[in-house]
């Protein structure tokens, strides 16, 4: 076990820099998850700290030690990737027990680890299967085992569970969060799953065209997002985004009103925010609430119906839409009008640019 | 789909295939057939000029007895493995090592190195013939089993690697850097986690060497000259008589120098498995 730093790290390809300058301090014994959109760099940064990657520049620190010039034996880490690459001519249990073995490890406590690492994973019956004999679950399991046997000092995962389908996805990510729990081992691991990442970490770095948006506790991310990227990519369905103008900012609140009617207020502190500023209104689906002299008025565009949950898409003005979550026994006809308030707490306000003014905290 | 599937053709492209197709089979093995009741027919039918027709008499045991008395067969057939072995051996093991090299690492001048692989194979080996012959002369293997191994080893090493390398960049590239980042060293993933994913690339590389160095004619002509390093293609000449062609006799002899590179594909035929990387990865 050990802590993963990274400072000022950065990878060209060519010409071109797909990892611009990412610090991250990564604790020993923290579930992190790297998260962002395909093609964001979070692979790559992954693959770096493996040692698959070389680095252009900045430092990657595991356990305090540089480790930018090691290959990935010197490392002392285990990956776990999204195609479970097991070994095709071994079966479970020489897969696992490969590294040991060629590490010259003294053969009963190898066969101690293995035994362990199965009986975490249960995989005690599969041991002598060949991987071409398990289902898509069960490699992935032996992926991980493979890992476990090895007492790495931090395990990175590259998108594990993507090859799963749904039901199994869900089951193996309450499995993940039970070997942290029962490991207490520094875990990296990537995902493009906004939900896999709220579930399972500790703390989320979410990514955007090589750059780290932002650094935080899953609720941090959600409640306070330092941008409107990170604002879109956390949280399903995705926060909306209306356009207005600050209309008056006093006392800790800020009335806004929309461009396409109505007005709404926002909770927030001492804010350099002036009457006549053009800013965009974050509102997540869950705070919008039905009410007959609610602010946000539009006409209903699609209902999607998810049994205890119904979403209404509204649209607002010629151009502008919105998402509202509501409980499942609501009902509206197509082209309905009707009228939502959110609560003052829910909304969020971020300038032009894009960055938080102000966060309705709960 | 494509091709087509014949059962879902018109009906009377149907049955030209099915007149076809026993024709074209005939017209492929007659040679073969020819050899064949050659190999056993006597003196007397050669000499009425009876090639074709229902054998005069029938001298089976008496032909391929002759060619193992009255020749050194069994000299050449030796000679033959010697050269061939060496060369299936050195050839594959070079070729899995440089295709695992081409393939597996990106190196400067990795896509140059493969087209002089590739480029090598288009080189027409006749016009090697004087120079080759110089070169083994000058270093004392002209005339030499070692002279025609050395050469064909090198020359079957550059379609080898082709092959390999291109059977080794189709195995998923995850399972070099699971092992990388396992702590496997890299002798070790070649030789434990490829090698064993090799085995129907190295089992068909190795019959059609086999098979290649084996029915070489032309080489053995040009490089060797003595019964002692003689393999079997090139020594069959030996059957005819000085002033008598003894067709039969040769026929027999040709039947006989065929049979290991057959045996080679049956002994490799079990190794030729589809699928071997089944559950490697998703797929």
């Amino acid at each position: 076990m050990a802590a993963v730093s990274l400072r000022g790290l950065k990878k060209n390809f060519g010409a071109v820099s797909v990892i611009k300058d990412v610090d991250l301090e990564i604790g020993d014994g923290e579930f992190v998850v790297l998260v962002g959109p395909s093609g964001c760099g979070k692979s790559t940064i992954l693959r770096m700290v493996a040692g698959l990657e070389a680095i252009s520049g900045g430092e990657v620190r595991i356990g305090g030690e540089v480790v930018n010039d090691m290959s990935p034996k010197e490392r002392n880490i285990a990956m776990v990737f999204q195609s479970y690459a097991l070994y095709p001519h071994m079966t479970v249990r020489e897969n696992m027990g490969f590294s040991l073995r060629l590490a010259r490890a003294p053969r009963a406590e190898a066969a101690a680890k293995i035994k362990r690492a199965a009986d975490i994973l249960g995989l005690g019956e599969l041991l002598e299967r060949k991987p071409r004999e398990l289902s898509g679950g069960q490699r992935q399991r032996v992926a991980m085992g493979r890992a476990i046997v090895r007492d790495p000092a931090a395990f990175l995962f590259d998108e594990p569970l993507s090859n799963l389908d749904a039901a199994l996805r869900v089951q193996m990510r309450v499995e993940l969060a039970e070997l942290h729990n029962r490991l207490g081992s520094t875990m990296i691991y990537v995902t493009h799953d906004q939900v896999e990442a709220m579930t399972l970490a500790q703390k989320i770095a979410v990514f955007n065209q090589g750059r780290l948006e932002q650094f935080a506790t899953p609720a941090d991310l959600y409640n306070r997002p330092r941008n409107l990227f990170v604002a879109r990519f956390i949280g399903s369905p995705q926060m909306n985004v209306l356009q207005g103008r600050v209309k008056a900012a006093r006392d800790g609140r800020v009335a806004v009103s929309l461009a396409h009617g109505g007005e709404i207020a926002v909770e927030s502190g001492p804010l350099p925010l002036a009457p006549g500023q053009p800013v965009q209104v974050g509102i997540r689906p869950e705070a919008l609430a039905p009410a007959d002299e609610g602010a946000l008025v539009g006409s209903v565009r699609l209902v999607e119906y998810l049994g205890g949950l119904t979403m209404v898409h509204v649209a607002h003005g010629a151009e502008e839409s919105f998402v509202v979550q509501l409980p499942g026994d609501f009902r509206a006809g197509l082209g309905d009008t009707v009228r939502f308030d959110a609560a003052a707490s829910g909304v969020h306000l971020f300038d032009a640019g894009g960055l938080l003014v102000a966060a309705g905290t709960r | 789909m494509f091709p087509r599937p014949i059962a879902k053709a018109r009906p009377a492209v149907r049955v030209a295939y099915k007149a076809s197709l026993p024709v074209a089979l005939l017209v492929w093995l007659l040679p073969l057939v020819a050899v064949a009741l050659t190999s056993i027919r006597g003196a007397g039918d050669l000499a009425r000029g009876n090639y074709w027709g229902w054998p005069g008499e029938f001298d089976l045991v008496q032909n391929y007895r002759a060619v193992f008395v009255t020749s050194p067969i069994g000299l050449f057939i030796l000679n033959s493995f010697r050269i061939t072995v060496p060369v299936v051996a050195a050839s594959v093991a070079l070729a899995c090592m440089a295709g695992y090299a081409l393939a597996v690492y990106r190196f400067r001048a990795n896509s140059w190195l493969f087209f002089l692989f590739v480029g090598g194979n288009f080189v027409p080996f006749q016009i090697l013939m004087v120079p080759v012959r110089d070169l083994t002369l000058r270093l004392g293997l002209y005339d030499t089993t070692l002279g025609l191994i050395l050469f064909h080893s090198a020359f079957q090493t550059g379609f080898c690697t082709l092959f390999m390398r291109n059977f080794i960049s189709s195995l998923p590239h995850e399972l070099i850097e699971a092992a990388r980042v396992e702590g496997v060293g890299e002798w070790s993933i070649f030789l434990r986690v490829v090698m064993p994913l090799m085995r129907p690339a190295i089992a068909a590389l190795s019959v059609l060497i086999f098979t290649f160095v084996w029915n070489d004619y032309f080489w053995a002509l040009v490089l060797i000259q003595g019964n002692h390093a003689m393999p079997v293609t090139a020594g069959l000449n030996a059957l005819n008589g000085e002033w008598v062609s003894a067709w039969n006799l040769v026929s027999a002899g040709a039947i006989v120098a065929a049979m290991p590179p057959v045996a080679m594909f049956f002994l490799m035929q079990k190794h030729f498995i589809a699928g071997l990387t089944l559950g490697a990865t998703k797929g």
